[in-house]
């Protein structure tokens, strides 16, 4: 199941970029990426799957803690290399698509 | 002039003769038709009675054992990951907001997936619930997003199986992608 890189995924990349060596748990990277934990989980194994991120239960105990137990996420090396790729040539691309749409309002106007 | 007589109309008995025989006919196979499908419907129906009171009874003799199996404990027990089944009110420590209904849906959802992802799933869920408590759309979401889930987890399983049963193949990505 190849990686689509789709705008979700991106968002996904995007975020856990800002710091590659910070972890983020489910519901912080919801809010990060203003998507519902629903979508990015999805995305995140996926990510797992294929060895750009890793993940680790949270070592605490609920009782004491009187939460449950989070999973936090974090890129791998190989994983933050390729995100960044990624992210990268989704800007170009962005980019290079907006600059083809102006030159096409231009012309067309 | 005599007044021009209206040629008869055809005797009763002729008229019957002719129709007679198509009416009946068509009457007698309408009445055959609707006999079958009816009978069919019958036993149709008393299959699906029968065949579901076979899996009521299979249930209740197997039911606690599949969802054992599965990891579900279906009488108000909660699967915990690292395994193991404990009792809702002891999993939940004060700290889950979600009800009990909800949870019982999330543990047969999780049966859908492999053993060790669905308990992972199940933990995760319970963590979104109680960080974003009284938010439905995050249980929603979840368990919209629940069918795409257990088609990635199963890809993965199935993956790490087939790497399994190809040591020597694929030794060196053994392990990357087992569910902790």
């Amino acid at each position: 199941m190849a990686l689509r890189m789709t705008v979700q995924v991106l968002l996904v990349l995007r975020a856990l970029l800002r710091d590659p060596g910070r972890e983020l748990y489910g519901l912080e990277l919801s809010e990060e990426t203003g998507l519902q934990p629903g979508t990015a989980y999805p995305i995140l194994l996926r990510l797992e799957h294929e060895g750009w991120v890793t993940s680790r239960w949270e070592d605490v105990d609920p009782k004491a803690e009187g939460r449950p137990a989070r999973r936090y996420y974090r890129l791998t090396a190989g994983g933050a290399a390729q995100a960044s790729t990624a992210v990268a040539g989704a800007r170009r691309g962005a980019r290079g698509a907006a600059l083809r749409g102006l030159a096409g309002e231009g012309g067309s106007a | 002039m005599t007044p021009q007589v209206p040629a008869p109309a055809k005797c009763s008995a002729e008229v019957a003769a002719r129709w007679c025989l198509p009416v009946t006919a068509i009457a007698t196979t309408v009445c055959f038709v609707s006999m079958f499908a009816r009978i069919s419907v019958l036993l149709t129906e008393s299959f699906m009675f029968v065949s579901l009171g076979a899996e009521f009874l299979w249930l209740g003799i197997y039911g606690r054992r599949v969802a054992r199996y599965f990891g579900v404990d279906m009488t108000g027990l909660v699967r915990r990951r690292g395994g193991g089944h404990v009792r809702a009110e002891v999993v939940s420590a004060g700290c889950s907001s979600a009800p009990l209904g909800w949870w019982r849906v999330l543990c047969v959802v999780s049966s859908v997936m492999p053993r060790e992802a669905g308990r992972r799933w199940v933990g995760e869920a319970e963590s979104f619930v109680f960080e974003a408590p009284g938010d439905r759309r995050v249980l929603r979401g979840l368990l919209w997003s629940a069918p795409e889930t257990a088609a990635v987890m199963w890809w993965g399983e199935l993956s790490r199986m087939a790497r399994l049963a190809l040591p020597g193949r694929c030794a060196a990505r053994r392990g990357r992608d087992s569910w902790p």
